[in-house]
């Protein structure tokens, strides 16, 4: 059923093949987001590609444009303000230099579309301090060599980059040990495949085949669809809505048509039994009834944006004089935002684990600062990126001191001083990034093995500076090994930050048995708020 | 003509230190609502910092006045001596404007007013250092010089067990996000310019004082050491010891911070007083 084939694209056809590789990677969205080393709940690498995707296609200036080098200009740029996580962050800056190589062009024949890889391939290089081979950029980087120099007609073209890329992507395992230890794919590299492969299907007039194969007991139910549900913060305005459908022979292909007939940002996904919903509109009511009228709705949260949006202007240029530095920090928690104001961050921005801010919700963030200077703590390492994105969009002068955990960038804030220059601020506060060490008592969602220790799910991790200490039957336990491991001495500070999860009792017994097992060691208790995490742990 | 040293009680020197080197100390007010003690004389440490967490209302401070300095200057003079008068600094208190004004009532005599940038040992320290040189026989000039140089080589950090009272009292400027009650933060500060300035922030009180340890072997070596106190003898006599070896020949001043610098320091203060042996 293949169509008469195209010999160049322009700006209108671009954005018809971007769409179907962001509509590929929609429906892929759960299985790649389960294709996580680690058996945490963390950054989602699908759901962060999808909202970079979604935002360069919802570009204000793409509809305009009727050459490919505009339409790709304008994707790579509502790219960059939605980029979301790493994956996100690298995606966006693969558009950058894809929009490079396409400079002049009206209509861009098969070299053009070489070239744009190429230099897709280059800046994702660039935008990453260490590439690492076996993740997406390698797999981009070798469906772009797989093209170089190849003059036939766009599909073919593309078609070539495309099974080199699968070939790559089935390559990573080999490249990174980690990877063949879980059993997976990289999940990065995997959505690159899946947004060519709905880019070629397009071209080739079929419907896109991928075969992912999800780890052994990877939990594609609850746990992501928490983590996608509670993507609520965006830069539209109205309410933003979310909600399950549960029945039978349910359609998730028409529901999202009907969706983005009467709502922004749509993401919708599922199967027969089970259709999630992410929906941005003024009314969410014709929203939930579309739901309504084809099955059971479940887990709905609507939030009203515009009252956040407002309530967050209102807190933060409330007057008073320009800062000279301002602390914008990322944080996810009641407990852990009021620490962060208290101690003088001047803007928080909500998110964290599962939930990573756009570039977007940074600049914002950093425009509202009323300051000359503005000092970005991330406190997340896949928001480390996307905020060396946001300090390059921003207006404002901006640094990031590239915090890793809440715990490093409580340290990091403390050592602040508003009478301090940027420059030595931006110095100390690196510095102090390296006098805690940070650990994490988490849940596995699914059955693993890091490290050569096995881990099954349900069963309580413990992280130290990202390493894994151990698994174990109790959250007791696993923090004991865990304090353990960071060897405390004598004067050293143990701070428990107990999540939504751990009650207060349970965090102060937890409290006295490390006391006992380390006479000497300080610790306390603080109410951090975080969910998915039963604690968060700094030692110092 | 011998040189003689006025300062006030602000500088916290111990009184025996004080008397030896003929250092006159010309106090501060302090009041509890409507009740005036004279700092140092009316009313002590020990009863200051009793009354202190049961007071209603914040005790409040005042500048010794000009006639008070009037007083001094007139005896000091008809004895036949020149004098130093150095003071707590000009932004911190008007205690410097009561001494240039009584300077200038009384008209007579050599009268040199010197601002020392600095509060509690970091005010009592130069004017020791000062009276060291007054005893050797050192000119008004000399003396002076002497004074100056201390005034630029002296540093000062505390640690306060809370900001309540330097900010009710007006003492620093900026301070949001200084402390944090849910993190048990204590600030360290430090005076520069003759003001007040947050310098880090540290988790619990154990570690601000192991900080200001760091700082003070950071810093070294030291012409001399002092060591300021509120309310805790032990927890100061602990730091003079540890930091002692950084001063070589001079042992440690240890001064407990009296009511005038009480008043805004609050329970719990702790810190040093670093006079650095080359001029910085």
């Amino acid at each position: 059923m293949a169509t008469e084939q195209r010999t160049t694209i322009d700006g209108p056809a671009l954005r018809g093949l971007f769409k179907a590789g962001a509509r590929c990677l929609e429906a892929n969205v759960d299985a790649i987001n389960a294709l996580n080393v680690f058996p945490v709940p963390d950054g989602d690498t699908g759901i962060n590609m999808l909202l970079t995707m979604q935002a360069s296609l919802s570009s204000p200036d793409l509809e305009a444009q009727r050459d490919v080098a505009g339409a790709s200009r304008a994707i790579a740029h509502g790219a960059m303000l939605g980029a979301r996580g790493n994956s996100g962050v690298i995606l966006s800056q693969f558009l950058k230099g894809f929009a490079a190589g396409l400079n002049e062009v009206a209509a861009g024949d098969g070299a053009a579309m070489s070239r744009a890889l190429a230099g897709a391939a280059s800046a994702g290089y660039q935008a990453v301090g260490k590439p690492v081979e076996g993740t997406m950029l390698s797999v981009m980087r070798e469906a772009a060599e797989a093209v170089d120099g190849a003059d036939e007609e766009p599909h073919l073209v593309l078609r070539t980059a495309l099974d080199a890329a699968v070939e790559a992507l089935a390559r990573t395992p080999q490249q990174l040990p980690v990877l063949a230890e879980a059993g997976v794919v990289d999940a990065g590299g995997q959505g690159v495949v899946a947004i060519l492969a709905g880019i070629v299907a397009e071209l080739e007039g079929v419907e896109p085949e991928l075969t992912i194969t999800a780890p052994v007991g990877a939990a594609t139910g609850t746990i992501v669809s928490q983590a996608f549900l509670e993507h609520a913060e965006g830069e539209e305005f109205g309410y933003c809505t979310q909600f399950v459908i549960l029945g039978e022979q349910l359609d998730p292909e028409r529901m999202r048509i009907a969706v983005e007939a009467v709502a922004e940002s749509t993401v919708v996904v599922g199967d027969e039994r089970i259709v999630r919903v992410h929906a941005h509109a003024e009314d969410p009511g014709p929203l939930l009834s579309l739901g309504a009228e084809v099955g059971i709705l479940d887990q709905i949260n609507i939030q009203n944006m515009d009252l956040q949006h407002t309530e967050f202007r209102q807190r933060h240029t409330s007057g008073g004089e320009t800062a000279n530095v301002a602390v914008i920090a990322v944080a996810r928690g009641a407990g852990f935002e009021r620490i962060f104001r208290e101690l003088g961050a001047a803007v928080v921005v909500r998110g964290g684990q599962t939930m990573n801010p756009s570039a977007a919700e940074l600049v914002d963030a950093a425009a509202n600062a009323n300051a000359r200077h503005v000092v970005i703590l991330p406190n997340n390492s896949n928001i480390v990126l996307t905020a060396q994105q946001a300090s390059e969009l921003s207006a404002r002068d901006c640094s990031v001191v590239a915090s890793k955990s809440m715990p490093q960038g409580i340290a990091a804030l403390l050592a602040f001083n508003p009478e301090a220059d940027a420059e030595g601020n931006v110095a100390s506060m690196e510095g102090a990034l390296a006098s805690v060490m940070s650990g994490e008592v988490t849940t596995a969602v699914r059955s693993t093995s890091i490290d050569g220790v096995p881990v099954s799910e349900g069963h309580q991790i413990a992280l130290l500076d990202d390493k894994l200490v151990c698994a174990n039957e109790h959250v007791s336990d696993a923090l004991l090994a865990l304090v353990q491991a960071a060897e405390p001495e004598h004067g050293t500070l143990v701070t428990l930050y107990r999540g939504e999860s751990r009650g207060a009792d349970e965090a102060d017994a937890d409290a006295d048995a490390l006391r006992a097992a380390h006479p000497g060691t300080e610790v306390e208790v603080v109410d951090g708020g975080q969910p998915h995490y039963h604690y968060l742990v700094s030692v110092e | 003509m011998s040189v003689r040293i006025v300062t006030d009680s602000a500088g916290d020197l111990p009184r025996e230190t004080a008397e030896q080197l003929d250092i006159t100390v010309v106090p501060v007010t302090v009041f509890f609502g409507e009740e005036a003690y004279l700092d140092g004389v009316e009313m002590d440490a020990e009863t200051f910092f009793q009354r202190l967490p049961n007071s209603p209302q914040l005790p409040r401070t005042s500048q010794p006045s000009v006639a008070q300095f009037v007083d001094v200057y007139t005896k000091l003079v008809d004895e036949g001596h020149d004098i130093l008068s150095v003071h707590v600094s000009g932004k911190l208190s008007g205690t410097l404007n009561s001494a240039r004004l009584a300077r200038e009532e009384f008209g007579k005599g050599n009268i040199e007013v010197l601002d020392a940038e600095g509060a509690s040992l970091g005010v009592g320290l130069i004017a020791l250092e000062a009276a060291r040189k007054a005893q050797a026989g050192g000119s008004l000039d000399e003396v002076t010089a002497a004074a100056q140089d201390a005034v630029r080589s002296m540093r000062v950090f505390f640690v306060l067990d809370t900001l309540e009272y330097l900010v009710k009292g007006g003492r620093i400027s900026k301070t949001q996000g200084l402390v944090g009650g849910l993190l048990n933060v204590k600030p360290i500060l430090h005076i520069t310019d003759g003001e007040v300035h947050p310098f880090q922030r540290v988790r619990s009180r154990a570690k601000a004082l192991q900080r200001i340890r760091e700082l003070v072997r950071e810093g070294g070596p030291y012409a001399e050491i002092g060591v300021l106190y509120a309310t805790d003898p032990d927890e100061a006599a602990a730091l003079a010891s540890d930091v002692a070896d950084l001063a070589p020949g001079m042992p440690v001043v240890v001064g407990r911070i009296g009511p005038g610098i009480g008043a805004h320091a609050g329970p719990g203060a702790v810190g040093v007083a670093l006079r650095q042996a080359s001029p910085a």
